[in-house]
């Protein structure tokens, strides 16, 4: 073994034991309930498992159809609402983190942040509309806003929703994968940009961004058919900035998205379309890319003997049609595999997925590959713990025939997670 | 280096197995055997033998714990039924959540029903049996479920007679469920709450409560940070005879079937001789 192979190998052995003794001490403190958020479950008198699914805030099946009604259950369909009670709308959320970070040829670094507090406000107002408002203000000290007011018009099993606003498109509010990560980080295909054509960055688009537009929505039982006009991302990859894609041009997004069973196994297919600009200026139309991306998402939970097995994985076909002056057009293909194992009575959950992005199909080296292990336990009714380590191998040639630039890197995060 | 290196992961994997070991020992609960008494959805009540380490309510399972069978009757059971009261339990939770204070743990309709089924289960019972029971229904009624999982509302508990008392464990109250999973464990192990504990029993007259911690695994090193059940222990010789005018018969007193068995289960208790009982008894058949 080389020395700078036994250097790798014992900070990968310290990480691990640290998460271990985490995760263990965890389990000294834990009451072993599972787990809630606040607003709701004083409203119905509730635990996080009427919604949650293994902990908060991934949702369960009951969960994405309270979601998806404006927040209201089957039996409050079409019925007023108590909007007296304040703290039934209410809550707090405070994420601690304590992140470590080794990168190829870099420093290494570590570092305990306080990552955010999040106020929310919120629930059904009336027997047809409903309101969601997050303030989120991040250790950075920038504030990042969701607002959006909803309508929906039906019967329980059958309705028609209309939203608008400032919004999570898809992900953290979609099915099979789309949901919020049940560990910590966000999964690559989601989060990051998945395109790169020669030098420069594909269209600065991630499918997690939040961005201001409408949707409509069908709901038949357990299905949901959903189109949403959408302003599109900016320069800076951003969908809520003042100033940003204010062009004509809209985004479309349409996904259909179905429930398989009762606890949160489903899928989710989807096609985007979008444009965006390379700089602040969109009447340069030699600077619009127009993209898409589509693919698919799906998951499934087998209840075992410990408790429940879920496989879990993603696809999305990327196609950037960069503007001449700019390269050629690019083509990146995306997916990721997820394995999770709940066990019942604590609900520690341990997490382990494998996700590949080749940012430009045509070419050889560019593919970048993460390894992330993780696990996450509830602690206190209002406390969950989590850890988690990635590995990622970022390394990739940017000029064809080169050699391979780019880092890979170690990082772990722990991170409590507080709710009122 | 090298060494230094593989005492780390060494480190690691003993941590692992430790981890490991712990997750597997947390999952073991006590040993049961269970009897039905009644099984539907609405209303399940159970007989249940409980072994493992606080199990048989401070008994290690070598003596016959409880005075069961008892001889109950529903007038009666309703009465205790009637006197049981819940609370919001005040936590950092439920902060902010607007509630008025006691109210009863089980509606007219529930008691109605519950009672006899209790009686039956009480009449039932061998000496190493709790009575559980799980009352559940549908929130807003089944229509409203037709558009996939809904809510279904869960109280569960269980009862036992030790000496002249009568002891209640209120694991779930109106708890909502929507995963049929939960649901099922629920039923399964209704003294077990499945998740956090919104409500504690609030005692009244001839009640007093105490806290209840005979529910967990054998193996528990966490038992300090748990939040726990109150247990309501109630004198039922002084909480049967609260007059409940809505119970009596026509005549305004007691049935004869139910002073019959008030009756027997003083002679079973020795609160009464057996001539004494003799002569009370022919007393009754007489009145009829």
């Amino acid at each position: 073994m080389s020395g700078k192979r036994a250097t790798i190998y014992g900070k990968l052995a310290i990480v691990m034991a640290l998460v271990l003794v985490i995760l263990a001490g965890g389990l000294l403190a834990t009451v072993r309930e599972a787990k809630a958020i606040p607003a709701w479950a004083r409203k119905y008198n509730a635990d996080c498992a009427m919604c949650h699914y293994p902990v908060v805030p991934r949702l369960n099946s009951f969960g994405h159809q309270f979601r998806r009604a404006g927040y209201r259950t089957p039996d409050e369909f079409n019925k007023e609402q108590d909007v007296s009670k304040v703290g039934d709308f209410l809550s707090v959320r405070a994420r601690a983190r304590f992140g470590y970070e080794n990168k190829e040829g870099g420093i290494e670094r570590s570092e305990f942040t306080l990552n955010d507090a999040t106020f929310f406000y919120a629930g059904a107002l009336t027997k047809n509309f409903s309101a969601f408002v997050e303030s989120e203000i991040e250790s950075t000290g920038d504030i990042e806003l969701v607002g959006q007011l909803q309508g929906v018009f039906g019967r329980s099993d059958r309705y028609v929703s209309i939203r608008g606003g400032q919004m999570h498109p898809l992900q953290r509010m979609g099915f099979g994968g789309f949901d919020r990560p049940t560990g910590i980080s966000t999964n690559p295909l989601h989060s990051t940009t998945l395109t790169r054509a020669g030098t420069i960055s594909g269209a600065n688009f991630a499918l997690n961004k939040d961005q201001k537009g409408i949707e409509v929505a069908y709901v038949q039982g357990r299905a949901r058919l959903l189109g949403q006009v959408l302003n599109g991302l900016n320069q800076d990859g951003s969908g809520t900035a003042t100033k940003g894609d204010t062009d004509p041009q809209k985004d479309y997004l349409v996904a259909y998205e179905h429930i398989l069973d009762d606890i949160a196994s489903g899928f989710t297919l989807f096609y985007y379309r979008g444009t965006y600009h390379q700089t602040a200026t969109p009447s340069a139309i030699s600077q619009r890319f127009d993209f898409s991306r589509f693919g698919v998402n799906a998951n499934k939970i087998f209840p075992v003997s410990f408790g429940f097995f879920e496989l879990q994985g993603g696809f999305v076909r990327s196609y950037d049609n960069v503007p001449s002056s700019v390269g050629t057009d690019v083509e990146g293909n995306a997916f990721y595999v997820e394995s999770q194992q709940v066990f019942k009575d604590t609900w520690l959950t341990f997490i382990e997925r494998y996700a590949l992005i080749d940012q430009d199909a045509a070419r050889k080296n560019t593919k970048r590959q993460d390894y992330t292990l993780g696990a996450v336990m509830p602690v206190q009714t209002w406390l969950r713990a989590a850890a988690e380590y990635t590995y990622s191998d970022n390394r990739a040639e940017t000029v064809p025939g080169t050699a391979l630039t780019g880092t890979s890197s170690h990082s772990a995060l722990l991170e409590l997670m507080a709710n009122w | 280096m090298i060494q230094a290196t593989r005492a780390r992961v060494s480190v690691a994997w003993w941590l692992t197995g430790i981890l490991i070991f712990w997750t597997v020992q947390g999952c073991g609960g006590p040993v049961r055997y269970t009897r039905a008494v009644n099984e539907n959805p609405e209303l399940v009540v159970r007989l249940e033998a409980r072994y493992g380490q606080g199990q048989s309510h401070g008994y290690d399972g070598a003596v016959m714990p409880f005075d069961h069978p008892t001889a109950f009757g529903r007038i009666e059971i309703e009465t205790i039924l009637r006197g049981l009261r819940v609370q919001l339990r005040k936590s950092l939770l439920t902060l902010g959540a607007a509630e008025s204070g006691p109210k009863e743990a089980f509606t007219e309709s529930e008691r109605r029903s519950f009672a006899p089924v209790l009686v039956e289960a009480f009449a039932k019972a061998r000496p190493d049996e709790w009575v559980v029971f799980v009352l559940s229904h549908p929130r807003g009624g089944e229509a409203d479920h037709r558009g996939g999982p809904g809510v279904t509302e869960v109280t569960s508990g269980g009862f036992l007679v030790e000496g002249l008392q009568l002891h209640f464990v209120l694991a779930n109250y109106h708890s909502a469920v929507s995963m049929p999973l939960i649901l099922a464990r629920m039923r399964d192990d209704p003294l077990r709450p499945a998740g956090e504990v919104f409500y504690e029993l609030v005692p009244g007259a001839h009640q007093t409560v105490r806290q209840f911690d005979s529910i967990k695994s054998t193996w528990d090193p966490i038992k300090p940070f748990r939040a726990g059940l109150s247990e309501l222990a109630i004198d039922y010789q002084a909480a049967r005879i609260v007059p409940d005018e809505s119970m009596r018969a026509p005549d305004g007193g007691y049935s004869a079937e139910e002073r019959l068995r008030a009756l027997q289960r003083l002679r079973d208790q020795g609160l009464v001789t057996e001539e004494e009982y003799r002569l009370k008894r022919q007393k009754l058949l007489d009145e009829l």
